[in-house]
């Protein structure tokens, strides 16, 4: 036996660096640390009545991208949030909210899916006092210019979009994200990633805009052409891909809007070429915030917009009983498991040469992972406060994340065989939509439960 | 520079518990936390798996993690490596430190992913080889890039031969760790990660990394080895079957040789066989078995087949030393024929390991050198046979803990952690 | 000018990923990187290193190295296969420009696999 037992023990651990977040840092971590959300968080947290309740929508049509506005709602305070899909929409479900976003994916789906009914209940809503705000598709939803069926009922902004046109030319790359139909006509899109906003004649003044000219992501959303705007297209960046020439695609932008907004009765109505809320772009997402702000402080007090749910320290089952505590973190203990099992999946499909085409939208193997980071990173919350969870609404998300690791890794085995993967992929990207909508419904519950514990 | 509790693994039960790596950090980083454990844990006659401080990051050659156990060979503790990606994955498993007790009443394997303790049913491949083993366990899990650490057949067997395997490659187990997984009907532990390692100054390590790579050796091959030892030219003798040279995880050298003797050397595409050879990961096995006269190829094989069968390459070799083939046709004969009668070790060294250490490094500098090399590389997470051969400045290496984690490490600290 | 890739010069050894990783992260992992191993083949060595750009993807393939526009790999449906096709998610290759440095997965590489061209 070696001298171990002679061994002195130093004085190490106590300082050694232990990272507990492994996802808390990085791009993302620095960007929701950014002060620039404080300003934001204090008038949201000051609202009081006002303070929002927040209606995402994830039904038919809606890609991966409304996540992004769980990212933004959580950095700006705004934690009264709830998941809605076309259903809600047609059924008076947007009454309980005041604020409505609508981010990317298939924009035909959306319209088919709301129907005019949607339509109707979407203008309802802002004229009531709702602030509506559209990225991308939920951008070229309600521009006015946008007015083929089946799109022609949803008309609450102003604007035209002038990436049309009848035999655009061939791109020079990104062949799968560059057209989609449009009647006889085809939207294009000249320029995907990293664009240069300038604020417009409704923007000057704005926060934001105060050092300068902020970036924001196109991923295919509308170039507008309008008499006025909130943000105009001011150039394009290196960190995009031109599907034109660059010379010409800056042309194309060059001084269209990016950001439109109306006033209808006492609500606001934005379209947003851009994705203001993209987690990595903060300039943008205060951008998206002021409005939001302006919106509050200017709609009038009697147009009944709903506010948000006061904030309660009181969850509505109360505190657990110790062994409902001890089912709650098994069944916290499962979900992380799965969610983890299924990222690894979903890491090593990230590489395959797979895509598929749902409806008109392109989705890619590593929207995967995307869906199951917004649990994963999430998940130590949910376990710093299982007293206030109840089993049985941990029980559906564990039976969820189980499925979503067997679809993931059947998947897999289906790409690897060289055989259709379409229908599996469908079926698992549908199931994860689902699931995390779930699971960040439960997650801002907690939150909003919890801001009473803050004040 | 640590994420993640350590780790708690009862086998008799089937349970595993986790608890603050700050309650154990007193025994200071790498090895020495490991030593510490299986002391705190030392009357169940555990196995403990970590990594080293620097572990898994642009530090050169920090590839390093370890198992700690009693050696079956000699009763007592042990340190074998965890080279190639597996000391890095155990980095990112999100386990700190992992403790295995117990002994379980069926064959079961860990799997730990994310921080997540999984105790998996192992029925299925209890007998299998190596190969089959890892092939099945990522298969199961749906990933391959799953790093799997495994007991093959000879150490299910508790054969004097036997050493874990790293994937597919065998691995610089000496001790016969691998027996001692076996004896606990563990068949394997199985590790994937996707976490982030973050340094106290990040800028400050990054870029201290950065300067001591730009002025590392970098020549491919067993030749600096053989070079140092004395020894024949064993990339000559591979050559023929060379495809490509390997590294471990973020190691300028590529001290791994991947050899295919199934196709023509020259295949790239993927299209070929599915197994068309072996990374020769260990320059003693070869060192041994081209000085026994083999042919290259047949020896090849026979490493293939200790890699296979989890027997450690270097006694396996220096056994088959003596009997040389020049046909593989007879190569899985004599493996299955041998005995253990040999001891570890390098042909042109009479070491043999020293203290917690076997032979895996190869007995360059001198013994204080090659003793103080494993002190450092063991806390660290450092490669010692990088140390010994690169000419690394070991005082810019321990300057690195600073920016890592905020704690200054010295020689004198470093006595202390692991006399 | 962009990063490319003398494929069978590299050894493994993912410097280059946890540079790159660094760089967007300033933390080290292999999630995040513009620059990627693809090493899913182990018992066969078949190990490519893929460079992501805004418009394109550098395949560093053993069997040939090539630039293949996105959306060019697959269109959809069908089957893998050896090649390789990135996340789009992950950060395009800037050049490591956005913070004033040369490439660090070219100055990191040990064995001079990859170059600037």
């Amino acid at each position: 036996m070696h001298a171990l037992n002679s061994r002195q023990h130093c004085d190490w651990g106590q300082r050694v660096k232990l990272s507990d977040a492994p996802h808390g840092g990085g791009r993302l971590g620095r960007a929701a640390a950014d002060p620039a959300y404080l300003r934001y968080r204090r008038a949201f947290e000051a609202a009081g009545d006002a303070y929002p309740s927040v209606a995402v929508y994830v039904g038919a049509g809606a890609s991966h991208s409304w996540m992004w506005f769980a990212d933004l709602l959580e950095r700006l305070g705004l934690h009264d949030i709830a998941f809605v899909t076309e259903e809600e929409v047609t059924t008076e479900g947007l009454s309980r909210f005041g604020v409505l976003m609508v981010g990317g994916g298939d924009t035909y789906a959306m319209a088919e899916g709301m129907g005019p009914g949607g339509a109707g209940a979407l203008e309802g809503f802002v004229r009531s006092g709702g602030f509506y705000h559209g990225s991308c598709a939920g951008g070229y939803l309600v521009l006015r210019g946008v007015d083929r069926p089946p799109f022609t009922p949803f008309a609450l902004v102003d604007g035209e979009m002038v990436n049309v046109m009848g035999s655009p030319p061939e791109p020079r790359c990104l062949e799968h994200k560059y057209l989609a139909p449009y009647g006889p006509d085809w939207v294009f899109h000249p320029v995907y990633g990293e664009v240069v906003l300038g604020p417009g004649i409704e923007g000057r003044g704005f926060e934001c805009f105060a050092s300068g000219d902020i970036k924001a992501p196109l991923f295919g959303g509308p170039v507008i052409a309008s008499m006025s705007s909130v943000a105009d297209f001011t150039g394009v960046s290196d960190r995009a891909a031109f599907l034109w020439p660059r010379d010409e695609a800056e042309r194309l932008l060059e001084g269209r809007r990016a950001v439109v907004s109306a006033s209808l009765g006492g609500g606001t109505a934005v379209a947003s070429g851009p994705h203001l809320e993209h987690p990595l772009f903060v300039g943008a997402n205060t951008l998206l915030a002021e409005l939001l702000l302006r919106h509050l402080k200017e709609a009038p007090a009697d147009t009944g917009a709903p506010s948000g749910r006061a904030p309660s320290t009181t969850p509505p089952h109360g505190l657990n009983p110790t062994a409902a505590t001890a089912q709650v973190e098994t069944l916290l203990g499962e979900i992380r498991r799965q969610v983890s099992n299924a990222r690894i999946v979903g890491f090593g499909l990230e590489k395959m040469p797979i895509t598929w085409r749902i409806g008109v939208k392109v989705w890619e193997p590593e929207k995967i992972r995307t869906f199951l980071d917004y649990a994963w990173r999430r998940l130590p919350y949910l376990y710093a406060r299982a007293l206030y969870l109840d089993p049985a609404e941990l029980e559906p998300l564990a039976a969820g994340y189980a499925e979503v690791t067997r679809l993931a890794r059947s998947l897999k085995i289906t790409i690897e065989s060289d055989t259709d993967s379409q229908p599996e992929a469908q079926s698992l990207l549908t199931r994860l939509k689902e699931l995390t909508a779930s699971f960040l419904s439960l997650y801002f519950r907690l939150r909003l439960e919890a801001r009473g514990d803050h004040d | 520079m640590y994420y993640g509790d350590t780790l708690l693994v009862n086998l008799d039960t089937g349970t595993t518990e986790q608890f603050s790596f700050d309650e154990v950090g007193v025994f200071g980083p790498g090895l020495a936390a490991g030593i510490g454990l299986y002391e705190k844990y030392g009357d169940a006659d555990p196995l403990v798996i970590g990594s080293g401080l620097l572990t898994g990051t642009t530090a050169p050659a920090s590839c390093l993690g370890f198992v700690v156990g009693k050696s079956p060979l000699t009763g007592e503790v042990a340190v074998s490596p965890l080279g190639l990606y597996a000391g890095a994955e155990v980095k990112l498993s999100g386990f700190a430190m992992i403790v295995i007790r117990g002994t379980s009443d069926k064959p079961v394997y860990l799997w730990l992913h994310d921080g997540v303790a999984d105790i998996q049913d192992a029925s299925a491949l209890w007998g299998r080889d190596n190969w089959e083993t890892t092939d099945a366990i990522r298969q199961e899990m749906g990933e391959g890039l799953i790093q799997v650490i495994s007991a093959g057949p000879a150490c299910e067997e508790g054969s004097r031969l036997a050493s874990f395997s790293i994937d597919y490659w065998g691995s610089g187990d000496t001790a016969g760790l691998g027996a001692a997984m076996g004896a606990r009907k563990l068949k394997a532990v199985a590790l994937r990660g996707l976490g982030m390692l973050d340094p106290e100054d990040p800028e400050a390590y990054y870029e201290a990394t950065m300067e001591m790579l730009a002025g590392s050796p970098a020549e491919p091959g067993f030749g600096r080895l053989s070079k140092g030892l004395g020894a024949g030219d064993v990339d000559g003798w591979l050559k023929p079957m060379v495809h490509r040279y390997r590294s471990c995880f973020a190691c300028p050298a590529a001290c791994n040789t991947f050899v295919k003797y199934n196709e023509p050397a020259s295949v790239l595409a993927p299209d070929g066989v599915d197994e068309p050879g072996v990374m020769v990961t260990s320059a003693a096995a070869a060192l041994w078995l081209m000085g026994g006269g083999w042919e290259a190829e047949p020896a090849c094989r026979a490493m293939e087949a200790m890699a296979r069968a989890g027997i450690d390459q270097v006694r396996g070799a220096r056994e088959l030393a003596e009997k040389p083939l020049k046909d593989p046709a007879g190569v899985a004969a004599a493996v299955s024929a041998l005995t253990g009668s040999a001891a570890a070790g390098w042909p042109s060294s009479d070491r043999v390991g020293s203290g917690l250490f076997g032979p895996w490094v190869p007995p360059l500098g001198s013994p204080d050198e090659w003793m103080e090399a494993h002190r450092l590389g063991y806390l660290l997470g450092i490669c010692p046979t990088y140390l010994l051969t690169s000419g690394i400045d070991r005082g810019a290496l321990l300057g690195l803990c600073g920016p890592a984690s905020g704690v200054e490490l010295d020689t004198g600290r470093i006595a202390e952690m692991l006399p | 000018m962009r990063v490319k890739v003398k494929p069978m010069d590299c050894t493994g050894c993912a410097l280059c990923e946890l540079a790159c990783g660094f760089h967007w992260d300033e933390a080290f992992s292999l999630i995040s990187a513009s620059i990627m191993q693809y090493r899913a083949e182990e018992k066969k060595d078949y190990l490519g290193i893929i460079v992501k750009t805004e418009e394109d993807l550098f395949l560093g393939r053993p069997e040939g190295a090539e630039a293949v526009k996105l959306g060019e790999l697959q269109k959809g449906g069908g089957g893998g296969g050896a090649s390789a096709k990135p996340i789009l998610i992950r950060e395009a290759c800037d050049m490591c420009e956005s913070v004033g440095k040369d490439p660090q997965c070219v100055a990191i590489c040990p064995h001079d696999a990859l170059y600037v061209e």
